[in-house]
């Protein structure tokens, strides 16, 4: 054979191993698959229910019951779905805020452009921690100390978000334009001019885009943690779900829909005008 | 008004960026400093603002030994000194004027800096400096929103803000297109004629270096191996700088040379 | 308000009104008017309660000791891998539809604008559904368990990853795609051939991701009643079982330790993946 013919024969000869492990991991990846989804449990006497339920269940889902959601007729305003969305709202930014706060020293302390390579992996793995602590545990503990209600609910956003705020601030961070903070020091500038004048313009753009995208995932978190009597829309919907108040879960699914695509519009415009 | 006696630096890694340099400055020159990349031209010019510092000989600023200046008094010494970069190193999301005032940082304390407040006199200062540069229209737009050009002339006057009696160039035209990089050596000029503000640049392109300064400094592997007037310079002398004949991008297209 | 500058040579210049102040006071408006919703119930906190919950958690309880806590864990490993199954099963079947309802809503693949944007806006709608949420409603007609939960996860995991998807897909370089039309390749085969190989890597990162979230949030639907995990608990955790919290704090010991790992190894082999 040529040199060609050679070379081109041992080439030949390596394909065949991204063949197998290509294969290989197909084949584990449905294995696993088949197992995870043998072991099913299906209340079939609920399914049959259903079943024979399912023209009225329609029906009344399609029979929002408008007056829970606006809190009209036998239902105070304070019983209303609208009024719950509100709390809802209103936990989620509390929350933020405070998360957004106090996630800034230590995001921070974990850049490593700034802190330097242990404090940082230190620092970084204290936000990993915070960041995987489930969160209901943590509303379970906190109203444990402050007792239920809507309080505990914006703490329990609040520490959790520190954990991947925290995380994306050091990322903007560590990535932004270091051309500046060269200029100033040659400018005569102190450390924290350099930090005001150089490092804050550069960065606070990507903060708020953070900030904001945060915000919309804590929306669905307070959702959530109403479940657990956190305040918020969670608890209604547990009931109404039990209850099988289908009328009263469409309000709730309508109010859910109408919020949280709103503050999705809004916070994608705005993030849009912040790059 | 610099004076390099025997200066040297060695990195940590033990490479010798500059061996036994020798040289004299004075105000009002404008100085090209010429070389191959990686002769040395970047941090012989940052030595003299003291952001690498020497590891032998003596460096004077004003017959001020520049190894002894430190803090309070580092600030004071770099703040009549104005920078220029190749990438601008403008604050993208900030205005230009914010850009420009950022300039005069080193005249005010931390305190009074920190809510972003300057005095009137700084601000009409800044706006001045815009003007001078010739784009006081553009003062109020974000600097991530102008051309290459205007972008090198904001830090221009970001640098005459700091009514410095020196400013330091590094590669200053080497992101523009042929025309704009021009224009924006006549700035350069007019700088040095009009305020007689004394120029030190690195330069890339052979051929501007010759047009534009009266002085050529060339360097190879961190010595100085030519130091004269620009009509000194021959092709010969080149020829030693480099090593090599010149290639064809160490050349302008559309500059005219003068040899 | 805006003032003007004049300059020494007499030349004038308005100054921009700063926005940023006003931006700034309307946040913190809004945020004391959030406050006034989530009343701070100082009264109601009680230290002690605190601290005797965090002991309850993480020292043994009921005459146990620190071994007891390994044969506990082989314990509770059948749930556990319960709420892995459930994640796992659920990213995988979410990710078989994603992908060609991503296909279709890809700008750049099926070019027909109506189809395009009348999936992206029904993909939204899926997307505002928290998972709990989802998981109640699926309960409601098939009882909790298991399946509710991975039908749950299913239909979360659909509406995340065909989002990415089909943003990756805008994303992709189209003249491999120009290059097969001219040969006369059908859609499918295109597909195949050019969209496929490109965006092979990302979709396996965008699993691992997904899968990654669907653990956290399995715990919840646990919570709520879809097995698991999470069910023992909540169990463990309630008012009348003090005696017992310590099992709780093992498992969120145990679970916060396990997506740890996974939060690393999945950082790992997405920058194997690059």
């Amino acid at each position: 054979m040529t040199e060609n013919q050679l070379s081109l024969n041992t080439k030949l000869k390596q394909k065949p191993k991204t063949w197998i492990i290509n294969w290989t991991i197909t084949l584990l990846f449905s294995l696993f698959f088949i197992y995870s989804i043998s072991d099913s449990s299906i209340n079939w006497r609920s399914v049959e229910t259903f079943i024979t339920n399912f023209p009225n269940t329609i029906r009344r889902f399609l029979n929002p019951d408008w007056d829970w959601l606006f809190g009209l007729e036998i239902y105070k305003f304070s019983q209303s779905v609208i009024y719950f969305s509100i709390e809802t709202l209103a936990i989620a930014f509390v929350g933020t805020i405070i998360g957004a706060i106090l996630a800034l020293p230590i995001g921070v302390l974990a850049s490593k452009n700034i802190t330097g390579n242990k404090t940082s992996k230190v620092s970084d793995f204290v936000l990993i921690l915070i960041r995987t602590f489930p969160e209901i545990v943590l509303a379970i503990i906190l109203i444990g100390l402050v007792g239920p209600g809507a309080f505990a609910g914006a703490i329990t956003i609040g520490i959790h978000s520190i954990g991947m705020l925290g995380k994306l601030y050091s990322e903007a961070i560590e990535n932004m334009d270091k051309g500046p903070i060269e200029a100033l020091d040659a400018v005569g500038a102190t450390t924290f001019q350099k930090l005001r004048y150089a490092v804050v313009p550069n960065v606070m753009p990507d903060f708020l885009s953070i900030i904001l995208y945060r915000f919309d995932i804590n929306i669905r978190s307070s959702f959530i943690l109403g479940f657990v009597l956190a305040g918020g829309l969670g608890a209604p919907i547990s009931y109404a779900s039990s209850e099988r108040n289908w009328e009263g879960i469409s309000a709730i699914i309508i109010a859910i829909m109408v919020m949280v695509l709103s503050i999705e519009y809004i916070s994608t415009k705005l993030r849009k005008k912040l790059v | 008004m610099i004076k390099f006696e025997n200066v040297s630096k060695v990195y940590p890694n033990g490479f010798k960026a500059l061996k036994d340099i020798n040289l004299e400055i004075h105000e009002g020159e404008f100085v090209a400093i010429i070389g191959l990349s990686g002769a040395g031209k970047s941090t012989l010019l940052r030595t003299i603002n003291k952001i690498h510092d020497i590891t032998s000989g003596k460096l004077y600023f004003d017959h001020v030994d520049v190894s002894t200046i430190h803090g309070k008094d580092l600030r004071i010494f770099r703040r009549n000194i104005g920078m220029i970069f190749q990438s601008f190193n403008l604050v993208k999301r900030m205005s230009v004027f914010k850009n420009v005032l950022a300039g005069r940082v080193a005249y005010h304390s931390t305190f009074k800096t920190l809510f972003g407040i300057f005095p009137k006199s700084d601000q009409i200062l800044a706006l001045e400096a815009l003007d001078k540069m010739g784009i006081l229209d553009k003062a109020f737009e974000r600097a991530d929103r102008l051309s290459g050009g205007q972008m090198q002339r904001v830090a221009l006057a970001r640098a005459l803000a700091q009514e410095p009696k020196l400013i330091l160039a590094d590669e200053p035209v080497a992101s523009l297109d042929p025309i704009t990089t021009l224009s924006v050596m006549d700035d350069f000029q007019r700088i040095n004629k009009e305020f007689g503000i004394t120029i030190i640049t690195n330069m890339h392109h052979v051929d501007l270096a010759l047009k534009y300064a009266s002085r050529v400094i060339g360097i190879k592997e961190g010595r100085i191996v030519f130091d004269g007037k620009t009509s000194e310079v021959t092709e010969a002398v080149l020829e030693n700088i480099y090593g090599r004949k010149l290639t064809k991008d160490e050349v302008l297209e559309k500059a005219e040379v003068v040899l | 308000m805006a003032k003007s500058y004049v300059l020494p040579n007499g030349k004038v210049i308005k100054k921009p009104t700063n926005l940023n102040w006003v931006y700034f006071l309307i946040v913190l408006i809004l945020f004391i008017y959030a406050l006034t919703w989530t009343p701070i119930t100082v009264y109601n906190i009680k230290f002690d309660r605190f601290f005797t919950l965090i002991r309850q958690l993480f020292t043994p309880q009921n005459g146990r000791d620190w071994g007891d806590y390994f044969s506990y864990t082989i314990e509770i490993w059948t749930p556990f891998m319960e709420t892995i199954r459930t994640s796992f099963a659920g990213t995988a079947i979410g990710a078989i539809f994603a992908i060609p309802v991503a296909l279709i809503s890809a700008n750049n693949l099926i070019k027909i604008k109506w189809i395009n944007e009348t999936t992206k806006f029904i993909l939204s709608l899926v997307r505002t559904m928290p998972i709990a949420i989802i998981a109640v409603l699926v309960a409601a007609f098939i009882g909790f368990g298991n399946t509710a939960g991975t039908i749950a996860v299913s239909v979360f995991s659909f509406g995340i990853l065909a989002k990415m998807i089909y943003e990756s897909l805008e994303t992709i370089d189209m003249t491999p795609l120009e290059a097969l039309d001219a040969t006369g390749a059908t859609t499918l085969q295109k597909i195949h051939t050019a969209v496929i190989p490109q965006v092979k890597p990302i979709l396996i990162s965008y699993f691992i991701y997904v899968f990654e979230i669907n653990i956290r949030a399995s715990v919840i639907l646990a919570y709520v009643g879809a097995g698991g995990i999470g069910q023992i608990l909540r169990e463990n955790l309630g008012p009348l079982e003090w005696y017992n919290r310590d099992k709780a704090g093992l498992i969120i010991i145990l679970l916060t330790v396990m997506v740890v790992i996974l939060n690393y190894s999945s950082n790992a082999i997405r920058r194997k993946l690059q």
